[in-house]
């Protein structure tokens, strides 16, 4: 990488910027490097200036635009390995490693370099720091892969009473280097977060105080099950960095887009008209009144070995749990409409729709409920209630998603699907439960909204999402 | 929201003056920084790009002078905006640290650094 007299040759040195950078920047950047050299006497590249160049245009490599496939690439790496290891596709052939290396080795690590390239674009980290990051990142995803493949390994040795071998006795080595690798890798953003500290070496010993935990939880995180919001940040980075991408940096744009949101959120009051008013509480009275006996039914009800009395004879072959939890789910119905009028009155549309899809979801539960632990049928149906709830939670969002409306749509329904899949299981199987409280509470609230005033109905009509 | 680094506000600032090519923004915010600049060509290139790209500067003219390829760079209204406002920021904040002294600022009087929020 030196010319014939030793010193770096500038042509050579430029070739680590990306081609595209080269043709627009490298005759502008040249000439400066000559004019300086012809100012201050030397060579025209120093090999201070090519450490540098070689460094800026690593980073340089990391656009936004390549940072939003690798997130994208990342993303579906990690829907692979995590629909891999759910459903057990690989078995165990010799393909049984793959949803697993994609789950905890090569997901994240291209998502972790979507990131440094995010954190590079908005200004948090320097060229330098943007290497660090890629190269100690690169390094501990490997090694936390290792870790999790030698604990298993030493898992299933020890279950098979058979003598560890050393990969197995390897795993806290691993485990330590891949959080010291991911603590180095996170160092330079929380630096650049801390730019204000005065002092170098206070303000990276602090970021170094901030990675060791970060890394810790970060890797956790993605080794725990239900870590199906990774696949999700990996679309999110993809769409920040592409809307970067195609609109430079639209500060201006995003903060009229959001101030016009929030008006137009004002605008959207909560006030109702009376007939509205009294339904929404009504729906909400019902579902308090058929749901409790439900709730306590699923809770007490094997104590006495007493069923309920009134249902149909064939509800008393089920468990107390899952004909409580069947009623329950049935009975919340009026709330979850109520919910979905008072969604849409707020949110328009979108709020409709929200409403619509959670009681497809609370029938789907109450389905499942009544069948009983049938297997697999009621676990995937359990998961598809759940991934339903998620996106209805987040389709009044939608909103407030820069970007144009299919990538908003696709942003908030990944999103929507990543979430219900980690939570929505939990809450769909707690609701039925907790219904005739919630109904209460929504019955309070409702009977205490502002009235619309005569002849202003309709004066505030919510513009759907 | 984009994050005005150093690099950033030296080159705004020196481009807030008058337009001016890379080397000579070079210069400039050497002088600001008593002799010293905080730049390296590599970064100046850098920022230069990202700023750029996020409509505080444009590029005014090309041209090749002693063989040289020359561009020259212009502040654009949103970067004195952006200028503008870190220089408040700054301001406030030193001021409450002047306030905090007594009056007595120690930085008065002679170039100082500029430590980045």
């Amino acid at each position: 990488m030196t010319s014939r007299w030793g010193a770096p040759d500038p042509g050579r040195v430029m070739r680590w910027y990306p081609r595209a950078w080269r043709h627009r920047h490298s005759a502008v950047l040249l000439g400066t490097l000559e004019e300086q050299a012809e100012t201050r006497g030397g060579p025209v590249l120093t090999r201070a200036d090519a450490r540098s160049m070689r460094v800026h245009g690593l980073a340089e490599r990391l656009s936004p635009g390549v940072g939003a496939g690798l997130a994208l690439a990342g993303a579906v790496a990690l829907l692979f390995g995590i629909v891999g290891l759910v459903v057990g596709m690989a078995g165990a052939g010799p393909l049984s490693a793959v949803p697993a290396v994609l789950f905890v080795g090569v997901g994240p690590a291209l998502l972790s370099l979507s990131v440094a390239s995010l954190a590079r674009d908005v200004g948090v980290t320097t060229a330098a720091g943007t290497v660090l990051a890629l190269v100690a990142s690169l390094v501990a995803w490997v090694l936390a892969a290792l870790a999790s493949f030698s604990w298993s390994s030493g898992f299933r040795q020890a279950d098979l009473g058979i003598e560890r071998t050393s990969f197995a006795a390897a795993s806290p080595v691993f485990f330590v280097g891949a959080i010291v690798s991911g603590a180095v890798a996170l160092a330079p953003a929380f630096a650049g977060v801390l730019r204000g500290v005065r002092g170098s070496s206070t303000r990276w010993t602090l970021a170094l105080v901030c990675s060791v935990p970060s890394a810790v939880v970060i890797g956790l995180f993605t080794l725990a099950p239900g870590s199906a919001l990774l696949p999700a940040l990996g679309l999110l980075v993809a769409w920040g960095l592409r809307l970067r991408v195609r609109e430079g940096v639209p500060d201006d744009a995003r903060t009229m887009w959001i101030e016009s949101v929030a008006t137009q959120t004002d605008r959207v009051g909560v006030a109702l008209d009376r007939p509205r008013r009294r339904l929404l509480v009504a729906l909400a009275v019902v579902t308090a009144v058929l749901g409790a006996p439900f709730s306590l039914y699923a809770v007490l009800g094997g104590s006495d070995g007493q069923g309920l009395s009134w249902l149909p004879a064939a509800w008393e072959q089920l468990p107390p749990m899952n004909a409580g939890l069947a009623g329950g789910a049935l009975a919340s119905l009026p709330l979850v409409a109520a919910g979905g009028l008072a969604a849409s009155r707020r949110w328009g549309r979108s709020g409709g729709v929200a409403g619509l899809l959670v009681s497809v979801a609370v029938v789907m539960n109450a389905v499942g409920a009544a069948m009983g632990p049938s297997g697999d049928t009621q676990t995937y149906g359990v998961f598809v209630a759940a991934v339903l709830v998620g996106i209805a939670v987040l389709l009044p969002a939608a909103r407030w998603v820069p970007g144009p409306p299919v990538g908003r749509w696709a942003v908030i329904v990944v999103v929507g699907v990543a979430a219900g899949w980690s939570a929505g299981v939990l809450a769909l199987s707690l609701f039925p439960l907790l219904a005739p409280v919630v109904a209460v509470v929504f019955a309070v609230v409702a009977a205490r909204q502002p009235l619309i005033p005569r002849g202003a109905a309709g004066a505030h009509q919510p513009r759907a999402a | 929201m984009t994050i005005l680094t150093e690099p950033a506000f030296w080159v705004l600032t020196a481009l807030a003056e008058t337009p001016r090519h890379g080397y000579a923004v070079l210069r400039r915010v050497e002088q600001l920084n008593g002799g010293e600049s905080p730049l390296r060509i590599t970064t100046l290139y850098a920022t230069l790009e990202r700023l750029e790209r996020s409509c505080q500067v444009r590029v005014m003219s090309e041209e090749v002078v002693d063989g040289r390829a020359r561009r020259t760079y212009d502040i654009t209204e949103r970067g004195r905006e952006v200028l503008s406002h870190e220089v408040e920021r700054l301001v406030v904040r030193a001021r409450a640290a002047e306030a905090s002294l007594g009056g007595q600022s120690p930085a008065r009087g002679r170039a100082t650094g500029w430590a980045p929020a």
